[in-house]
This record gives C-alpha cells, structure tokens and sequence, in this order.
C-alpha cells in the first residue's frame, strides 16, 4: 500500500514485471528512505535490476516488458502516469550503469550535456560551475581540471565510472540509481565510489544492485534481498547481515544458496 | 538440517572449527570429571592429568583463536556463519578458563589431609557432580543447537550456587566451632569450592553464547524467564 508519506523518496507497492510470460517481479512493495543508501541484492535472474530499471522507466524500451504497479515519487508523482515524460523523470531519478559508459566527448563535454539539454544552465558560466561542482561531487574534479578537453574514454575505468556519477550529478536528481557500478572496477577504484556513496547520501537517495554482500554491507542502510521476483527480505543492513529473519536470505548471504 | 555451503573450503574451515570445539570441550569435560573425583581419592597422579590435560586445552584454545582470524580475514564471514565464529572465541575461552579451574582445584585437593572431615568432603564431591553435569548439558546444548536445553543448563546455577553456599556456611561454622581437621586444612576446601562453583558461572556464560549463537540475540536471562 502506497501512503502519502513524503519521507520516502519512492514507494512503490503491487510491482509485477513480465518479459513476455515470463514473470521477473512478482507482487512486490518497497519503499526507499529519503537521503539513504538502499541495496538490492539477490542472485542473478532474480529480479533486482529488473526492478531498479522500473524506477526510471528504463524497461520502457523493451517491447516484450510489461510493468504494473505504483510507482509514487515524493509520495505523490506517479511515475507511469501518461502525464510525466520519460526525460523529466529521468531529471530526477538518475542511473549510473556497470560499465562505465562516457560519451566519446570531451570531459567537460560529458559533465555539460545533461544540463544543456535539460536547461538547467541559463548561461556558460552558469554552466561551467555546474560542470565543475560536479565533478568536485564525484570527487574527480582534482584529477581532471587541467585537462577539460580530453577525450572522456582517455580516463582510468574508476574515474570514467565517476564521471559517469558527475554527469548523473549535473542534472540535479533526487535519487540515484546504480547498476553494480563497481563490478568492473579493481579495489581503489571500488573504495573511491563507495566512499562517494557515502558522501552522496547527504544530498541524494541512492538505490544500488550488487552483487557484492560486503559492498552492500559497506555502503547502504538498508537491504532488499530478492529471489526468484519475490522480494524476500527488507531491514536495515545490519540485522540483514547479522541476523536476517528469513533462512533464505540467510543462507543467499552466507553462500549456502544452490 | 543447515544446506551446504557453495564455498567448500569455508565449509570446511567451519566443521573444523566446530571440531575444534568438541576436542576442547571433550578434554575439558574429562578434566573436570577427573578433578572432582580426586576430591574423595586424593591420587595425585589424577591431579597430575588435569595439569597435562589443560596444556592439550591451551594448544586447541590457540587453534579455535587463530583459525577464527583465519576464517574473518579470508572469508568475511556473516548472520549464522559470522554468530558460529564469535560464538567458538567466547566459548573457547570460557572451556579454557573451566580447566584452569579443574587443575587448580585438584592440585588443591591432594593437599587436603586424608583425615578431613568426611560429610564435607562428600558435599564438595557433590558439589562438583553437580557442576560436571551442569557443563555436560550446557555443551551439549552448544552442539545439538538446543535453545531450550540451554535454558534448562543455565537455570541450574541456581543450585549450584545455593549448594556453594551451604558449604561456605558449613565450612565457616564449623572453622568457628575451631573443629582442627578443618581449621588445619585453612582456605583450601573453600578455594575448592569456589572453583566449582566458578566452573557453573561459566557453563551459564557458554549457555548464554548458545543462545546468541541459535538467536541472534543476548537474551536478558532472569530466573522469571523458567518460573
């Protein structure tokens, strides 16, 4: 049941998610914290980046997808009204992908493009404290401020995949989404973005799928674990990873699932 | 019935943890049982044991301690994994602490003049039955995961204590009545004493730990909880 209560960034409740006739989510609500960092875990095929994809209306683009269910944003936008344009939302509830994804732009020119299509700069300086604040965010700007105008896909796959943050960033959104944004990254580059997480958290909700128990440890308050399209469990993190209520998730977390 | 863990090596490393802990429990169970019984036969080379037996009880402490560090740093252990890992750091030591005892109350014991007074003796004795008892239910709780037997095994401290108590009492009038076979003896039958009853106190804590270890929680353990 979806309340009016504003302290959730996003509720969601009755999610069902079919690829054809193939159920991959299946009558499931969850609300997520504003300000916090919430994990979805789970192995795969079970449901969790199907589900992260519904928040922005990523499966949109999938024919043979079909989501049904409520999707409250600031516990009063319904984000599958035919009301709301896909680009507005996206505004709001930004993603960042497993595989860093740059444009084959400059960098400055990655960090800008979201704000100058969406107008949020009315003029180039405004836009160059954008494009700098950004990246100041996502912690990049030191290692890349004299070198603006390189070609992004020239960086390190970390500061790619901070970059990537910083152009989600730019365009101001409320929540951010993460797709296993460390999966291909070494360990440095991994503690850099969870420590950006933790930074993030203050002005963003953020909603992360991993596959990495001790990454979703690390950086959320609170863990979702699914299987098979169900959602089986919901708590806060610690008592997810000390004493869950369900064996199931018991057993997911502590490798004994086969 | 626990499913298997994907992870053999971890799986292993577990059972052999667990392992460990029968071994150590077993070595301790046999120290008590040989110190109580010298309490009435006063054989020193029974007294002896307890002392090599409880340098087998450090040597098995040392290896639950290391493969616990092994098992947290190597394999980042979580929920019922992670509780199994704490759980054998505080029982390990709570067995090694029992055997501690065990040896030093039957060092004592072969001190102890083969002319001391009979009934007292046969407390003492009692005493410690009672506690070996106590120690076996309360591990065997630990192993079988037996919530409700390690209830039982913690409520018995009651007695124990209230045997402990009696005997200090008696021991203390009969020191004031100056009866000389006891005056003689000093502090030692109440050292023993002491000792068995310490034995109980942490058979309870290992209870406790076998109650985190099944729940997830410390549980606020009051004599309410069994009336």
């Amino acid at each position: 049941m979806v309340d009016q209560n504003s302290n959730y960034a996003l509720q969601t409740s009755e999610v069902y998610v079919h690829y054809g006739k193939k159920m991959a989510i299946n009558n499931v609500a969850l609300n997520f914290p504003k300000n916090e960092v919430t994990s979805l875990i789970g192995p795969s095929g079970c449901g969790k980046s199907t589900f992260l994809r519904c928040l922005n209306r990523m499966n949109d683009v999938i024919d043979i997808c079909n989501v049904k269910g409520k999707f409250l944003l600031n516990g009063n936008v319904d984000i599958y009204s035919p009301d709301i344009q896909v680009e507005t939302l996206r505004e709001k509830v930004g993603m960042v992908f497993q595989k860093p994804n740059p444009f084959p732009k400059t960098i400055y020119e990655n960090v800008a493009y979201g704000p100058k299509i969406h107008g949020i700069a009315s003029s180039q300086n405004e836009l160059d404290e954008i494009v700098k604040d950004s990246l100041h965010r996502a912690g990049l700007y030191e290692e890349v401020k004299d070198r603006m105008d390189d070609i992004a896909t020239g960086l390190s796959g970390g500061q790619q995949q901070r970059l990537c943050i910083a152009r989600a960033i730019a365009i101001r959104p409320e929540i951010i989404l993460m797709d296993e944004p460390c999966s291909a990254l070494d360990p440095i580059a991994t503690a850099k973005i969870e420590d950006l997480i933790n930074e993030l958290r203050e002005n963003y909700t953020i909603i992360i799928v991993t596959h990495s128990m001790s990454q979703a440890s690390r950086v959320s308050s609170k863990t979702a674990f699914f299987h098979l399209g169900n959602l089986v469990e919901y708590g806060e993190t610690g008592k997810i990873f000390t004493k869950p209520d369900k064996e199931q998730t018991n057993d997911y977390i502590t490798g004994r699932f086969g | 019935m626990e499913t298997a863990h994907t992870d053999k090596n971890f799986e292993q490393k577990l059972n052999h943890l667990t392992d460990n802990l029968i071994k150590m429990s077993n070595i301790v169970e046999k120290q008590i049982e040989i110190a109580v019984n010298v309490i009435k036969s006063k054989d020193s080379s029974d007294a002896q044991t307890t002392q090599n037996l409880d340098e087998q009880v450090d040597e098995v402490e040392r290896d639950v301690r290391d493969l616990s560090f092994e098992i947290m740093t190597l394999h980042r252990p979580v929920a019922s994994d992670l509780r199994l890992v704490f759980t054998a750091l505080k029982v390990s030591k709570e067995l090694e602490r029992m055997g501690d005892h065990s040896r030093n109350l039957a060092k004592r014991a072969i001190s102890i003049s083969s002319s001391f007074d009979e009934d007292l003796t046969d407390q003492m004795h009692n005493l410690g039955k009672g506690v070996q008892k106590m120690v076996n239910q309360t591990l065997e709780s630990f192993f079988k995961k037996d919530e409700v037997q390690a209830r039982i095994s913690w409520n018995q401290d009651a007695e124990i204590d209230r045997q402990y108590k009696s005997l200090l009492s008696d021991l203390i009038e009969r020191m004031h009545n100056k009866e000389t076979s006891v005056v003689d003896e000093g502090t030692k039958p109440i050292l023993i004493a002491k000792s068995l009853e310490r034995i109980g106190d942490h058979a309870t804590n290992i209870a406790e730990e076998v109650i985190f270890n099944i729940t997830g929680h410390y549980i606020d353990l009051k004599k309410s909880d069994f009336e």
